[in-house]
């Protein structure tokens, strides 16, 4: 028999991963789709220069590069996928905060544009250890996020932050809002023994319990 | 036939765009729907091709804009997507076909030919 806390975890986890998967699968299909009709164009430029017309060698290389740059590009946005998948079937009880903190903000980056808001943060911050499954700490994240852009205007900027202290990690959200963000579910930071502080119209910390040696964050 | 093509994705517009030139149909791009509506206050379009999800004013509004500004030019939703109820809503508000992305091009011309505007 599922506890009806249990079913409400289900659900909102299952919710969480299919938006993120649908934002993602999005963004890999435009990448096909400008990369369908750039080859196809190459295509069709070498077709007329079989005909006869002059054909504009510098055009070709300029379409070529577009579009190995958009298989890095679409590239990129797999291997994130990937990796969030990752961190739900391997079950890891232990991520780094940065990592997190820059796939979430990775994957957020076109639902926030979406809504006209941008999004920063340090990509080259240092890990950090903390306890909590990968999953839990990138829902938590991801929630406080969507919170953010919520409560942001079209044009706002949010700026993602860590901050480390002895046995704890905090997560700073920090934007121009026109509301209060929401938190995260409170049996979410039960879960991952966190605290959830709204900062009024400037955002909100999430901070989690820091962990020991021995984090297991790669694949 | 004149076409106007609005998506955020700058390289799929422009590129699309191209494909239509050789083919020589006359066509203008919009990397939004802001400039798209500012585009067809100046002119007339047989036909608007709009991708769903865009900054600002997105693909909904646009058609609702364009169903204001031109009755009668004919909208083409373009979506990388397909959820049911995105598409009904955008047939209701008053677009006459979606195309989920990649669209051939092809496909899409036989959309605007006119047996393709009787379906």
């Amino acid at each position: 028999m599922i506890r009806p806390e249990e079913q409400e975890m289900t659900e909102v986890m299952l919710d969480f991963f299919g938006r993120v998967t649908a934002s993602a699968t999005h963004e890999i299909k435009n990448g096909l789709a400008v990369m369908n009709e750039q080859s196809r164009l190459a295509g069709e430029l070498l077709e007329l220069s079989r005909q006869g017309r002059e054909l504009d060698p510098g055009r070709l290389e300029v379409l070529i590069g577009r579009v190995v740059d958009r298989i890095g590009q679409t590239d990129l946005v797999v291997r994130r996928l990937n990796k969030f998948a990752h961190s739900a079937d391997l079950g890891r009880d232990r991520c780094q905060a940065g990592e997190v903190m820059a796939l979430m903000a990775q994957m957020h980056q076109r639902l926030a544009s979406t809504k006209g808001v941008s999004l920063t943060w340090d990509p080259d911050r240092p890990a950090s250890g903390l306890v909590g499954k990968a999953c839990l700490v990138e829902l938590a994240v991801w929630t406080c996020l969507e919170g953010m852009i919520a409560a942001s205007a079209a044009g706002g900027r949010i700026g993602l932050e860590l901050k480390e202290e002895p046995g704890r990690v905090t997560f700073l959200f920090r934007g121009e809002l026109t509301g209060e963000p929401e938190k995260p579910p409170a049996w979410l930071l039960e879960a991952l023994a966190g605290r959830a502080e709204i900062k009024g119209l400037e955002g909100l910390d999430l901070s989690v319990p820091a962990a020991g040696e021995g984090v297991s964050g790669k694949d | 036939m004149r076409i106007l093509l609005i998506d955020d994705e700058r390289e799929l517009v422009t590129t699309i765009s191209e494909r239509l030139e050789l083919r020589n149909i006359d066509n203008d791009w919009a990397v939004s729907g802001e400039e798209g509506l500012a585009l067809l206050r100046r002119n007339h379009y047989d036909w608007v091709v709009v991708d769903l999800k865009m900054p600002g004013i997105g693909g909904f509004e646009a058609i609702k804009a364009i169903k204001r500004e031109q009755p009668g030019t004919r909208i083409i939703l373009l979506t990388g997507h397909s959820a049911p109820e995105d598409l009904d809503r955008a047939l209701v508000l008053g677009a006459d076909r979606y195309l989920i992305k990649p669209v051939d091009i092809e496909n899409l011309l036989a959309v605007m030919a006119p047996a393709g505007q009787k379906e």
